[in-house]
Formats: C-alpha cells, structure tokens, sequence
C-alpha cells in the first residue's frame, strides 16, 4: 500500500486529461484522484462524453466504479447516478456507453488501468464476486453505528461491499445538515473518500465540498467533524474499520499506532502476547499516549491518585 | 485498495509504464501542493482547536455515537514542542 496521504483534494480544481492507455477510445478523459505507482491502482474522477462506446471487456484489476452524474448503458441496462459496479479482475462487461454523456468515479483496486476487448470472461476471474445496485433507489439508509465506537446519530452509510477476510469496505455516507462530532479519530486502516455532493468539515483539513476527496493512510488523526447543510460521500477502508477516538490533536500517527497496539495488550492480551512480543513476558506493553500525554494540569485517576502534569517524562503516582 | 484480492498478473507495456511514471510524478506534485496549503491553514486551525477545546469541555467529547463526556480543563493536552503537521 503506496499510496501517498493525498487529504484534502478538490477535483474541481483541475482539467480532464485524455486517457492515453489502450482499449478505452476517444471521449474517456479523467482527472487521477491517488495513485499506487507500485502497483498502479488507482482511483480517478472520469468523464466519458455524449456519445462515448466502450466494447465489451475486460480489466486486468478488479475495479469499483459509480455514476455521479448522468447515465450509462452497461449492455442492455441503464444506469442512472448512484449505480454502483463492483468488477472482478478479468470480468468482461459488456459493451459500455453513454448518450449524453456521464461523470463516474473509478477505482482500480488491484493494478493499473486496463481494457482487454472481449465478450468471454478471463480463465482466472472469479465472476462469482460480480455485483451492481442502484444505491440511490434499492439501499435504505442505516444508521453510521455499524462499528462501536461509532459515529454521531446523523452520520448514516449504506454497504455497498464487504470482503469477510479482511473486513474491508465500500459504502455511501452521508451527514444531515447541522451534523457535528466532537472528537478526533483514526483507524488501523487506509481510509477513502469521495464527495459526491455537499460539504464536510475536518479540524484538520479545513471544508471538502463536491468533489472533495482523500486517501489516508493508517493512524492520521482526522476529526472533529461538522457539515453544515449536510453531503453524501462514498468511502472505502481495506481492512476493518475501527474508530479510535480521542482528544488530542497533536498525537502523530507513530503515537497513534503504538496506542492501537495499546488499546490490543489490554483488550486481548493473550493474543496480543502471542503476536508481538512472541509469548515472552514483556515487562511493559506499548505507550498509551493518553496515558502519558503532557495535560494541563492536576487530574484524579479513577484509582483515586492524584497527580500534576505540568513536566515531562515519567512519574510516580 | 485490495477488497476482494482479484488481480490478473500480465507484463506491463511500455506505454503503460511510461504512463505511470508520469503520473506518479504529477502526484508528487499534487502532494507537494496540498502540504503547502495545509501549512498556511496553520494558524486558523490553532484556533480551531482551541474552539474544539472549549466545546469538550462545555457540551462534551464523542466517547461513542451521541455519548458525550466532559473534559476538564487539567485534563486537556498540552502542544508539544515539535513541529505539527497534518498532512503525513
């Protein structure tokens, strides 16, 4: 997983460009969102023109893709926005198109790019996985409490896709207008996220409106949150999402990283023994950053103790 | 992003290699422009902060979901002394 943190990104804020690959044609042009250079996966902003046809085919990636505006036509179905497409590698499609024209976002999860032309499946594709919905018109909204801890009541997703293995998924969410949260957040996961309508707040990163985007690496803190007339958004994380909450806005993603495997050695402490220290019986586990955190003053643990913080390093209670 | 782990190995051409160097270029660029950006928001975000501070500990931190929990003020972090980054 090389993809750079690229948080926050508008693209609105740069031109399509024509995409010179083979097997895509004349009117594909797109705007490239992150990028794996490694592998080449990637995510990008496409707009297929009024007119654009696609032979049927396939890619070398596996590969998401949803309508963000106006429609295709995938073989003999019409798909307005919000269609959602996920692709196995090697999967054909049959022949793509667009009347008027359309705007989708595409994500190629495994390697770069590619159209192979053909109407039979590769020898290797795992055609079982193929799956598409209209998540505008066949998905209620559930509440964002999926995950605990989780989200602010207002915060709602819809699950588009869920790999059982590594818990990684696909989903829409969406704000209510007024929506705030008041903590800060990072997970074990790379996390993704694209507007397709409205703004967001970050303490971080300032607003991301439509077309907003970013891709974040594990343990970047993010949060609090606020949308003040309310978006919806599609994300994506490749491994389970769990929301570590907290309140300091200076913690790096080393301290972050060390405080998950914290959080581990309390929660599953056999298992955490087993892993990482290899069943030796290690004095110590990991640092709690909110454990040793510099605050600003003199604090009761719930044991009772009481002590001041106003120095560094460590302390006896 | 590897969801369901479906890819099919095959010998990259060389305009698609050409293609992804020039596109790993540009994205070091975009990178390079959005550290820029997040630098000058610097000192409104300080001040975010601060805002964030004071709403935990008025009307409370998320613990989980609407569940929200008072932070004292002693109990607020101090800055550390390094620089603050948020783009990594």
């Amino acid at each position: 997983m090389t993809r750079p943190h690229i948080e926050p990104f508008c693209d609105r804020d740069v031109h399509f460009k024509n995409m010179p690959l083979p097997g895509f044609g004349r009117g594909y042009r797109y705007k490239m969102l992150s990028l794996d250079p490694e592998v080449g996966s990637c995510t990008m902003t496409v707009q297929l023109d009024a007119g654009y046809e696609q032979p049927p085919g396939f890619s070398y990636s596996e590969l998401e893709f949803i309508v963000i505006e106006g429609s295709i036509r995938v073989g003999d179905q019409s798909c307005n926005r919000g269609h959602y497409f996920f692709v196995p590698a090697g999967y054909a499609l049959p022949a793509l198109s667009s009347d008027q024209g359309a705007l989708l976002l595409m994500m190629y999860n495994t390697g770069e790019p590619s159209l192979e032309e053909s109407d039979r499946h590769h020898d290797l594709s795992r055609t079982e996985l193929y799956h598409d919905v209209d998540t505008y018109a066949d998905i209620v909204w559930a509440p964002g409490n999926v995950v605990s801890p989780s989200v602010a009541a207002g915060c709602m997703i819809k699950l588009l896709n869920f790999n059982p293995q590594t818990f990684a998924m696909t989903f829409l969410y969406c704000m209510v207008p007024q929506f705030h949260q008041d903590n800060i957040s990072y997970h074990d996961c790379c996390e993704e996220g694209y507007h397709l309508w409205g703004t967001s707040w970050m303490m971080q990163f300032g607003d991301l409106p439509t077309g907003g985007y970013f891709w974040r690496p594990p343990y970047i803190n993010h949060g609090a949150f606020a949308s003040e007339y309310g978006c919806i958004a599609i994300g994506r994380t490749d491994s389970k999402l769990f929301n570590h909450f907290h309140y300091n806005p200076w913690s790096t993603p080393g301290e972050n990283e060390e405080r998950s495997a914290a959080r581990l050695a309390k929660r599953d402490p056999v298992l955490y023994k087993w892993c990482v220290n290899h069943a030796h019986n290690h004095p110590h586990g990991p640092e709690d950053f909110e454990e040793t955190m510099e605050r600003r003053g003199t604090h009761t643990h719930a044991d009772g103790t009481t002590h001041s913080h106003g120095h560094e390093g460590e302390h006896e209670h | 992003m590897t969801f369901r782990d479906t890819r099919i190995e095959r010998d990259l051409p060389a305009e698609v290699r050409k293609w992804l160097e020039e596109e790993a270029a540009e994205q070091e660029e975009r990178y390079r422009r959005i550290v820029e950006a997040m630098e000058a928001l610097d000192p409104t975000r300080d001040q975010w902060y601060e805002e964030f501070f004071e709403r935990i500990r008025r009307h409370g931190f998320n613990v989980d979901g609407d569940q929200r929990v008072q932070i004292p003020e002693h109990d607020l972090p101090v800055r550390p002394d390094r620089k603050h980054k948020v783009v990594y």
